[in-house]
């Protein structure tokens, strides 16, 4: 494929499209304790809460960009043309019919009710900085499960949140996480309790409709003892002159023998700053598996880590990018080792398109008082045209006592008698390449739910249009 | 401009570049207490310089290194024997034919340590060997002052061939800086196999630069075992189309020091292969800190570029850091990297042991094993030299 040959014209029609901005709560452009003040009051919060997000936002202001080793990129936001809360109602809605026809046609359009009739347990919309709709199964309720926005979970259960909420991602973990805690408003809040098992996902669906809006969802997820979950979100907004910050926050907490599963798939527009910190600790025998598939955006740094503190805990995470033309997809994985007999898998595959730029960016870390850790890493890169670009940045930190670390990575272009087989037998160039893109990423894709990789598979055909010919 | 000239604009440089820190990803896994501005400073303080203890080992390969053609004792150069082939000059001899390459060579440093060593341009030698021929040249760096820089260039002409054999030692006491170049024309070949040793208390820093014209060819084994941090960078600048690289390393390293290695292998131009593969034994508490980068220009397509990092940790205090960064942007191009760290496999040793052989000796053998191949393509005589 030749350099020049990169122009694309990605259907995006699911996604790009925008209803008028009426809000009833909006704290204005630019960031300052005014703002903070305004949300949390707004929001009807503890005085530990705003406490927590004026500390955070002292953070924030002392901290630089990272930009020492991170895409210069980061420089062109202006924190002063943001708007950090927009909100139409603080009412929360349970029934699709109680939710306001622009912002119910809005997730129709993205299937949302559909797919909660087929297959959810639970789903939580959120349309700019407040959950829209958040509904759960009945049956779950009973076995005292919570599945609410971070909002409600927050006033209707603090001892949650007094104890685990900013201890996974502490304030001054990042300048993106500190900016979170200060102006952070939605995201989901999910309890499971000892022993209980959920068959069937939870959802979270987040939107953004506003433009030069910043959207800072908090979740914390708890899996109690023995308990065992697996939570979705998927993520769009139009597309817009101004850039758009999508600045998340995402906590886990895996207690004894919990597993937790959490999937992403993003296809932000092309403007959009999407810088996500999402950690999980997991205890004893505990598992966290991270399936992340980042396909939208401008530029995406985003590195999900497990903290592995109980003896046995396992991490995982699963990671596709797709980087098209002026995308940047700085994506990675951090397995931090702090107990014994804890394993964890990290397997990452990028392509790049056009002049689309895929980073992976990683840390494995052993501490020298553990033994018999194992970490296995792999890493591959497929570079579609001339001008692609594609990274590896690992880091690999191994002390103790019988640990192993095993990490690898290899970058190639597509093989070229695969494309000479399929185009025998009739295929055009820009399937056969799209097949073989889709081959290359289908042991991963696999990994997600059904419905999920359908679409995924179907996004990827999209992303390949234009990229040969 | 002439020497005088560059070492001058090399100290006000100096003066400028910040001591080496945190955020400078290729620091990032040093050890700062001894490469920051408090491990350097009772160096460049010279009314109170670190004392180090004599060290048998040092000295004695400094003895069984009675037959070198050349020597750089604190940049001074001692010619010894010039092999028939070649020319070795000091700078200042050198510098009126070579003026532009060496003010190139000099003003490429970019850190407080290789700037350092820029303040001295007029020490060290230059080596030229003449085209076509083919010249053996064994050759030793003694750092005794507490703080010492060397440098040395070595220009390999048109389908000229060298086989270098270096020996550097840092004695107790001692920072020592050195710098060295290696420009290949056209079909040049280096086979390059070089041992390096630093004392207690001391500090033993040096960077290495290769230019490799079209059709060259490097094979290039390093050995480096110490009681003191070390600090080795190695740059290769791959210039021309159809050039072979194969560099490796084996570091051992001991008690509570850290062995840091950084390299880049750079691809401006395509159709060329490189090989990097590092290997290090870590016991007691000593670390390793290696960070790799494999550079591959948009221009460079058709490039086979590999790097590999392994280290043997043989107690539970050691630890092992590592950095292999691609940087790809060509998309015809076969790259890859690779790194793990383990133990000492238990089932060997328990063979072993099963057969008599005590513990230590059994893990010695398994170092050995794991060491062997650094050497294994360089010619006969000059592993032996090495090792």
């Amino acid at each position: 494929m030749q350099q020049g040959q990169d122009t694309f014209d990605v259907d995006r029609s699911a996604g790009d499209f925008k209803y008028a901005e009426d809000y009833a709560y909006d704290a204005g452009v630019g960031l300052n304790e005014d703002v903070v003040r305004y949300i949390s009051k707004v929001k009807g919060e503890d005085e530990w809460v705003l406490n927590f997000r004026l500390s955070a936002l002292k953070a924030f202001e002392k901290m630089p960009n990272p930009t020492h080793w991170a895409p210069k990129k980061l420089d062109e936001l202006d924190f002063s043309k943001i708007r950090y809360y927009l909100a139409k109602s603080q009412q929360k809605k349970r029934s699709w019919d109680e939710v306001p026809d622009d912002v119910k046609q809005t997730f129709e359009r993205l299937g949302v009710p559909e797919q909660e009739r087929a297959f959810l347990a639970g789903v939580d919309a959120q349309f700019d900085s407040e959950s829209a709709y958040t509904n759960m199964k009945e049956h779950l309720a009973k076995d005292g499960v919570i599945f609410c926005d971070s909002t409600e979970g927050m006033r209707r259960y603090p001892e949650f949140f007094k104890k685990y909420f900013g201890k996974v991602i502490p304030i001054s973990d990042s300048k993106y996480s500190a900016l979170n805690s200060a102006v952070f408003s939605g995201g989901s809040f999910v309890y499971v309790p000892k022993g209980v098992k959920l068959k069937q996902p939870l959802q979270a669906y987040f939107r953004i409709n506003a433009e030069s809006f910043g959207q800072f969802e908090r979740t914390l997820i708890i899996a109690d003892e023995g308990a065992e979950l697996m939570y979705m979100e998927g993520c769009t907004a139009p597309r817009f002159e101004t850039g758009t910050l999508h600045s998340g926050v995402v906590e886990l907490v895996a207690l004894k023998g919990a597993k937790i599963q959490y999937v992403t798939v993003q296809n932000w527009s092309d403007n959009v700053f999407n810088l996500v910190t999402q950690r999980g600790m997991a205890e004893e025998d505990a598992q966290i598996r991270w399936v992340d598939c980042n396909i939208g955006s401008g530029i995406t740094m985003k590195y999900p880590a497990v903290i592995l503190k109980g003896a046995r805990a396992r991490g995982e995470v699963v990671s596709i990018a797709l980087a098209t033309t002026k995308q940047h997809q700085d994506t990675g994985a951090k397995m931090i080792h702090l107990a014994s007999g804890t394993t964890s898998n990290i397997t990452s595959k990028s392509v790049s398109i056009g002049s689309g730029r895929a980073s992976y960016r990683g840390l494995v870390y052993m501490a020298k008082n553990t033994s018999g850790c194992k970490n296995n890493t792999v890493c591959d890169a497929l570079l579609i045209n001339a001008n692609s670009r594609t990274d590896t940045y690992p880091a690999v930190v191994c002390g103790g006592e019988n640990n192993s670390v095993q990490h690898e990575a290899s970058v190639s272009k597509i093989n070229e008698e695969q494309i000479f087989y399929m185009r025998q037998r009739g295929l055009s160039e820009q399937e056969a390449v799209s097949l073989s893109v889709n081959g290359f990423v289908n042991d991963l894709v696999k990994e997600f739910p059904m419905e999920y990789s359908v679409e995924l598979r179907r996004l990827i055909d999209l992303q390949m249009e234009g990229s040969v010919g | 401009m002439d020497l005088s000239d560059i070492s001058n604009a090399a100290k006000k440089a100096f003066a400028d570049i910040e001591f080496p820190h945190r955020k400078d990803e290729y620091w990032r896994f040093a050890n700062l207490k001894a490469w920051g501005v408090d491990g350097l400073l009772p160096f460049f303080a010279s009314s109170q310089p670190p004392k180090g203890q004599p060290c048998q080992k040092a000295r004695l390969i400094k003895e069984g290194l009675g037959g070198v053609a050349l020597t750089l004792s604190d940049g001074r150069p001692g010619i010894l024997k010039v092999p028939e082939g070649a020319q070795i000059m000091t700078m200042g001899q050198a510098y009126a034919a070579n003026a532009r390459r060496l003010q190139e060579f000099f003003m490429s440093a970019t850190g407080k340590l290789d700037m350092f060593e820029a303040t001295r341009a007029g020490d060290g030698v230059f080596v030229c060997i003449e085209e076509g021929a083919s010249v053996e040249l064994d050759m030793a760096v003694f750092s005794n002052a507490h703080i010492s820089a060397a440098g040395a260039y070595f220009l390999l002409k048109k389908n000229s061939k060298l086989r270098l054999n270096k020996t550097s030692i840092t004695f107790g006491g001692s920072l020592s800086s050195s710098r060295f170049g290696f420009e290949l024309e056209e079909g040049a070949s280096l086979e390059y196999a070089q041992a390096k040793f630093s004392d207690r208390a001391a500090l033993m820093f040096e960077r290495e630069d290769f230019y490799l014209g079209d059709s060259s060819s490097v094979v290039d084994a390093m050995s480096q075992e110490g009681l003191a941090d070390s600090r080795s960078e190695r740059n290769f600048n791959i210039l021309g189309r159809g050039v072979s690289l194969d560099s490796r390393a084996f570091i051992k390293a001991s008690g509570d020091t850290v062995a840091d290695l950084r390299t880049k292998q750079i691809h401006r131009v395509g159709s060329s292969k490189s090989n990097l593969a590092v290997k290090a034994a870590l016991d007691d508490s000593s670390a390793l800190a290696f960070t790799g980068l494999v550079d591959v220009c948009e221009q460079a397509q058709k490039t086979q570029a590999y790097q590999s990092c392994r280290a043997l940790l043989l107690n539970r205090d050691a630890l092992a850091q590592a950095s292999p960064i691609l940087e790809i942007c060509a998309n015809d191009v076969e790259c890859s990297h690779g790194c793990a760290v383990a133990e000492p496999d238990a089932e060997e040793l328990f063979y072993m042991r099963q057969r008599g052989l005590p513990l230590d000796i059994a893990r010695e053998m398994i170092v050995e094993s794991f060491a062997a191949t650094t050497f294994a393509l360089l010619p006969d005589g000059l592993k032996l030299r090495a090792l």
